[in-house]
C-alpha cells in the first residue's frame, strides 16, 4: 500500500536525520563514542550526547513536526494551500505574547503558555479575516498575515526598547525572531512536547473532518461536520502546536507551508494521511535544517528560520505564481 | 413517505430579510424546480432547506422534526447538498471526494466501515465514475465534477437531495444529461429531490413540481403546466417572453419582434 | 544577522572602555601641562591638531570619561555618551546618544574637542563635517591602555604619561606575582548566554583574555577566531574550565543558572564550586582602573598568591 511506504519512508528519513543530528556537532566525537555515549558512558562525550545534542535534535523534530502538522491543518481548514502558522501570522502572534510575558516577570513554565495564547488569539483573528474576506480567502489571509506579523513585530520592539528588563536580552529575543532550535533542558522540552502530543492528538481526531472542508465551510456543514465546533478545535490544534514550537524555537518560517504542499503530491490530499505524514517530514526536515544551521558556516552557527527561509521562500513565491488564477 | 416542509420560513442576511414567510414542501420521488429572477431569495431558500441558515419566523421539519433541533451529523444522513462551488486547490481523487459523503458516518480517526466502503461504490458506479476514481478532481472537466460531486451526495444515502443551480457551469448537452441522471436516481432511489434552477424550460421538461419566487415570496407552485403560464411568466419575469406549448410541456422562448415596416 | 552582530560590537565598543575616577594610583593630574598646540596621532592614525587647551570636551565611550575624570579634566567635560557613568559625576554632565550618537546635541554643546571611540557607521566622519575637532581613542587590550593615558593627557594638557607608567607598574607587579604560579588554570568568562546554543565568550585580542593571562590563567578560548567568539556549549563541556567568571549585572546568569544548566554539572569548576561573579564595569572597560582589574581577577584565578 502506498501509504504505508510513504510513512514508512518517512520514520526512515526521521531517523537517518536525527542520527546525523546526533553524530555531527561543535566538537567531533567518532560514531563509535557516540554510540557508547548514548548507552550511558559517563564522560564529557556522553555528557555532550546526552544532554546537548540529543535534546536539541529532539527540540527540532518537535518543531518542524509541530508547524507542519499545523500548516496541513490551516490549509485544509482555509482552503488555502498558502497558509501556515509563519505566513498567516499565527507565530508573530505566538512570539509576542511570550515577549510580552517575560517582560511582565512570567516564569519560564509560563512562556510555552503565552505563547499558545498569542496563537490562538491572532489564527483566530485570521480565520474571520478571512471568512469576512468571502470568496477570495488566499489574498485575504495573506494580507491579514503581513498586517498581523508587522503589527506584532512592532509591539515586540516597542517592548524591546521600553523595558529595561528586556533591553540586555535585546540578542535573545532578537534571536528569537530569526527562529532557532534552543533547548534549555529536559524539562522545558518535556513540557513542548506533551504540549505538541496534544495538539497532535487533536489534529488526528479531526482530519477527516477537516477533508469535509475542501468545498467550503457550508458544505462542510451539509457533510455533517459542525462547522462552529470543529473550526474552533482545529485553530485549537492549531494555536497548540505552533505555540509550543515558537516556545521552543521562535519564528521558524515556511516549514509548515512547504511540507504538506509537498506530500499532497505524494500521498494525497486526504488529512488522515496528511496530517500524520506532516508531522514525521515536517520532524526530518527541521532536524536536518538545524544540522545545516550548525554545520553550513561553523564554527559559527546560523539561525535556522534563515535555512528555512532561504528554501522556503522561493518555493512560497512559485507557489503563489502557481496559483495566481485563484488568488487574484 | 419521506417529506420536508417549510412553513411560513421568513429568513436573511443581518436586518436584511431574503424570505417572506415561504411555504412549500418536497416529498419522496418528486423533483421540484425552485425557478425565480435573480436576487430572488432562491440560493437562501435552499441553505433554509440544508439547515444552513435558521429562519428568523417560520419552521423547516424534516418528517415533522425541525431541522434547528437536529445535529449537522444526523441532517447530513437525511438531506444531502450538491453545492455550487465544487473547486478545490487540493489534488483530491475522485473517490476521495465521493468519500466526503460519509463524513458523518465514519468512526474515530475517520476509520471506514464496509457499509461505507459499499456506498461509496454504489454511487460511483451509479454515476459511471469507475473510469475516473483514481484522476484529481482539480483535473477533470466541469461536467465530470459535477458527477462526482453529485456522487459525493449520493454517497450519504439520504432521503432528501438539495442541488444549487447543478448546470450552471455545464454546457446543454451536459445539462440535460445531468438532469436525466438526477431523475433517474430520485426514482431509484425514491428521493425528494429539490433543484434551484434558472432555465425555465430544463425546470419544465424535469420536475414534477415548480416553485416560483419573486421578491422573497412564493408567488406561484403547481405543476409546469399550471405555473408556466404567460401571465405568470411576463409578470416574474418580463415582457420579453412568450411560452408556447410543446409536447405537453410549456416552453419559454423570447418573443420575436415583428419586423415593423 | 548583520545588524544583529553590529549592535552587538556597538555596545561591546562604548561599554568597553573605562572606569572609576577615585584610582590610579600616583599621579597628581594637571600639574604639568603640555603645550599647546599639540599635534597627537590617534588610534585610526589620523594626525590631530589640538590649537589650544580644550575648555569644552564632548567624551563618546566610558573608558575615555573615567580617564578625562581622572586626569582631572572632569570640569572641562561637558558631554558624555549615556553609558558613562563613571565616576557619578560624569554621568551629570550633558548625554549625547549611546549606541546612536545625537549629532545636533553634540553639536550645540559647542565643544573644541570631542573624544571619541571608534565607529564603523560614519559617525566620526559625520562629527568632522560638523567642523568638530574629533581625536578617536578606542582602547582594547591592556597594552592600549598606557598609550590611552598618554594621548589623552596630551589631548586635554594633563600629566597623562605619569600616570600611565604607574597603571603599567602595578599590571605588570600582577603578571610577575603570577606567573610565580605553578598552575595555569583554565578559564571561561562568559559575556552572555541569552543564547544558550551560542555563548558569547572572549577570544584572542580582547581586553579580558589580556586580563585572564596576567592573572596567570589559560582562557579556554585562547584559540579562537575573534576577539568575542561565540562558543556552543559543547564546546565548553569539552574544554572543562576550572573557573568561570560571569558579570555581577541584574540580568546575566547567575552561578546557580550556570550549575542547572543541561550537561554542565560535569565541568570541573561547576563540581568545585569555582564560578564567581565579577563587577562588569571594572573589567570590560580598558581605563584607568585596569590594576584594580587584574589584582581582582588574578584573586579569583590565584587565590593562593593573591589575598
Amino acid at each position: 500500500m502506498r501509504t504505508a511506504a510513504v510513512i514508512a519512508f518517512l520514520v526512515a528519513a526521521l531517523v537517518v536525520s536525527a542520527a546525523a543530528g546526533i553524530l555531527v556537532g561543535a566538537v567531533a566525537i567518532g560514531p563509535g563514542d557516540v554510540l557508547a555515549a548514548l548507552f550511558g558512558s559517563n564522560d564529557v562525550n556522553g555528557t555532550i550526547i546526552r544532554e546537548l545534542r540529543l535534546p536539541r535534535v529532539l527540540g527540532a523534530a518537535l518543531v518542524g513536526g509541530s508547524l507542519a502538522t499545523a500548516g496541513a491543518l490551516l490549509q485544509g481548514l482555509l482552503r488555502n494551500p498558502l497558509a501556515d502558522p509563519f505566513v498567516t501570522g499565527t507565530s508573530a502572534g505566538a512570539t509576542l505574547a511570550a515577549v510580552a510575558a517575560i517582560v511582565m516577570g512570567l516564569a519560564a513554565p509560563f512562556v510555552p503558555l503565552a505563547s499558545f495564547a498569542g496563537a490562538l488569539v491572532t489564527v483566530t483573528l485570521v480565520w474571520r479575516l478571512a471568512r469576512v474576506g468571502g470568496g477570495t480567502t488566499v489574498l485575504t489571509v495573506l494580507l491579514a498575515g503581513v498586517v498581523l506579523t508587522s503589527f506584532a513585530g512592532a509591539v515586540v520592539t516597542f517592548l524591546l526598547v521600553s523595558s529595561d528588563r528586556l533591553a540586555l536580552q535585546l540578542r535573545a529575543v532578537l534571536g528569537w525572531l530569526q527562529g532557532g532550535v534552543s533547548v534549555i533542558s529536559w524539562a522545558e522540552l518535556g513540557v513542548a512536547a506533551a504540549i505538541v502530543a496534544a495538539g497532535l492528538g487533536f489534529a488526528l481526531v479531526l482530519a477527516h473532518r477537516v477533508d469535509a472542508y475542501a468545498f467550503g465551510e457550508d458544505t462542510a456543514a451539509t457533510l455533517g461536520v459542525d462547522p462552529d465546533r470543529t473550526t474552533t478545535a482545529v485553530l485549537g490544534a492549531t494555536a497548540l502546536l505552533s505555540g509550543a514550537a515558537v516556545a521552543l524555537a521562535g519564528l521558524v518560517g515556511f516549514v509548515g507551508l512547504v511540507v504538506p504542499h509537498a506530500l499532497r503530491f505524494v500521498i494525497g490530499a486526504t488529512h488522515r494521511r496528511l496530517v500524520p505524514a506532516s508531522f514525521l517530514a515536517g520532524a526530518a526536515a527541521l532536524v536536518l535544517a538545524d544540522l545545516g544551521a550548525r554545520t553550513i558556516i561553523a564554527p559559527a552557527e546560523l539561525p535556522v528560520g534563515a535555512i528555512t527561509g532561504l528554501i522556503g521562500a522561493p518555493f512560497f513565491l512559485a507557489l503563489l505564481v502557481r496559483s495566481r488564477r485563484i488568488v487574484l | 413517505m419521506t417529506s420536508l416542509a417549510a412553513t411560513a420560513v421568513t429568513a436573511g442576511y443581518g436586518s436584511r430579510v431574503v424570505l417572506h414567510e415561504c411555504s412549500f414542501s418536497i416529498g419522496a420521488g418528486e423533483i421540484v424546480a425552485v425557478v425565480g429572477p435573480n436576487g430572488a431569495g432562491k440560493s437562501t431558500l435552499l441553505r433554509v432547506l440544508a439547515g444552513l441558515l435558521r429562519p428568523t419566523a417560520g419552521t423547516v421539519a424534516l418528517d415533522g422534526q425541525t431541522l434547528t433541533r437536529m445535529s449537522r451529523s444526523a441532517l447530513a444522513r437525511r438531506i444531502a447538498v450538491v453545492p455550487q462551488i465544487f473547486d478545490t486547490l487540493f489534488p483530491f481523487t475522485v473517490r476521495e471526494v465521493v468519500a466526503l459523503g460519509r463524513t458523518a458516518r465514519l468512526g474515530a480517526f475517520g476509520r471506514a466501515s464496509a457499509d461505507d466502503v459499499v456506498a461509496v461504490d454504489r454511487a460511483i458506479d451509479e454515476l459511471e465514475l469507475g473510469p475516473l476514481a483514481t484522476r484529481r478532481i482539480d483535473r477533470l472537466s466541469g461536467g465530470e465534477r459535477q458527477r462526482a460531486v453529485l456522487a459525493m451526495a449520493l454517497a450519504q444515502e439520504t432521503e432528501v437531495l438539495l442541488l444549487d443551480e447543478p448546470t450552471v457551469h455545464l454546457d446543454p448537452a451536459h445539462q440535460i444529461a445531468t438532469l436525466e441522471l438526477i431523475r433517474a436516481l430520485a426514482a431509484r432511489r425514491e428521493l425528494a429531490v429539490c433543484a434551484v434552477l434558472h432555465d425555465l424550460n430544463l425546470a419544465s421538461s424535469f420536475a414534477s413540481r415548480i416553485v416560483v419566487i419573486a421578491d422573497g415570496r412564493v408567488a406561484r407552485e403547481g405543476s409546469p403546466v399550471e405555473v408556466l403560464r404567460a401571465d405568470l411568466v411576463r409578470a416574474v419575469f418580463g415582457d420579453g417572453l412568450e411560452v408556447v406549448a410543446r409536447d405537453g410541456h410549456p416552453a419559454v422562448l423570447p418573443r420575436v419582434a415583428t419586423p415593423s415596416r | 544577522m548583520r545588524s544583529r552582530f553590529v549592535t552587538f560590537l556597538a555596545v561591546l565598543l562604548l561599554t568597553l572602555a573605562a572606569c572609576g575616577g577615585a584610582v590610579p594610583g600616583p599621579s597628581s593630574p594637571a600639574v604639568t601641562a603640555s603645550p599647546f598646540p599639540a599635534t597627537l596621532i590617534d588610534f585610526q592614525n589620523r594626525s590631530v591638531t589640538v590649537p589650544v587647551r580644550p575648555e569644552r570636551v564632548v567624551s563618546i565611550g566610558p573608558s575615555i570619561t573615567a580617564f578625562l575624570f581622572a586626569l582631572g579634566a572632569g570640569p572641562r567635560v561637558v558631554g558624555v555618551d549615556d553609558f558613562s557613568d563613571e565616576p557619578a559625576e560624569a554621568a551629570t554632565r550633558e548625554h549625547v546618544g549611546g549606541i546612536k550618537v545625537n549629532f545636533e546635541k553634540v553639536v550645540a554643546l559647542k565643544p573644541d574637542l570631542v573624544l571619541s571611540v571608534k565607529f564603523s557607521d560614519g559617525t566620526i566622519e559625520k562629527l568632522q563635517s560638523a567642523s568638530l575637532n574629533v581625536l578617536v581613542v578606542d582602547p582594547q587590550t591592556v597594552s592600549d591602555v598606557a598609550k590611552t593615558a598618554t594621548l589623552l593627557g596630551k589631548a586635554v594638557g594633563a600629566d597623562g604619561e605619569a600616570m600611565g607608567r604607574s597603571i603599567q607598574q602595578r599590571v605588570d607587579a600582577v603578571k610577575a606575582k603570577a606567573a610565580t604560579a605553578t598552575t595555569r588554570p583554565r578559564v571561561y568568562h562568559e559575556i552572555d548566554a541569552s543564547d544558550p546554543a551560542k555563548i558569547f565568550t572572549v577570544g584572542p585580542g580582547s581586553y579580558i583574555n589580556d586580563l585572564i593571562e596576567i592573572a596567570g590563567g589559560t582562557n579556554v578560548a585562547a584559540r579562537a577566531p575573534s576577539a568575542y567568539p561565540q562558543l556552543s556549549a559543547e564546546e565548553i563541556l569539552r574544554s572543562d574550565p576550572e573557573i568561570i567568571v560571569l558579570a555581577a549585572d541584574a540580568y546575566a546568569s547567575k552561578p546557580a543558572d550556570v550549575v542547572s544548566r543541561q550537561g554542565w554539572s560535569i565541568i570541573a569548576a561547576v563540581k568545585n564550586n569555582r564560578i564567581f561573579t565579577i563587577d562588569p564595569n571594572l573589567i570590560n572597560r580598558p581605563g584607568p582602573r585596569v590594576g584594580e582589574a587584574a589584582e581582582t581577577y588574578a584573586k579569583l584565578v590565584h587565590p593562593e598568591l593573591f589575598r
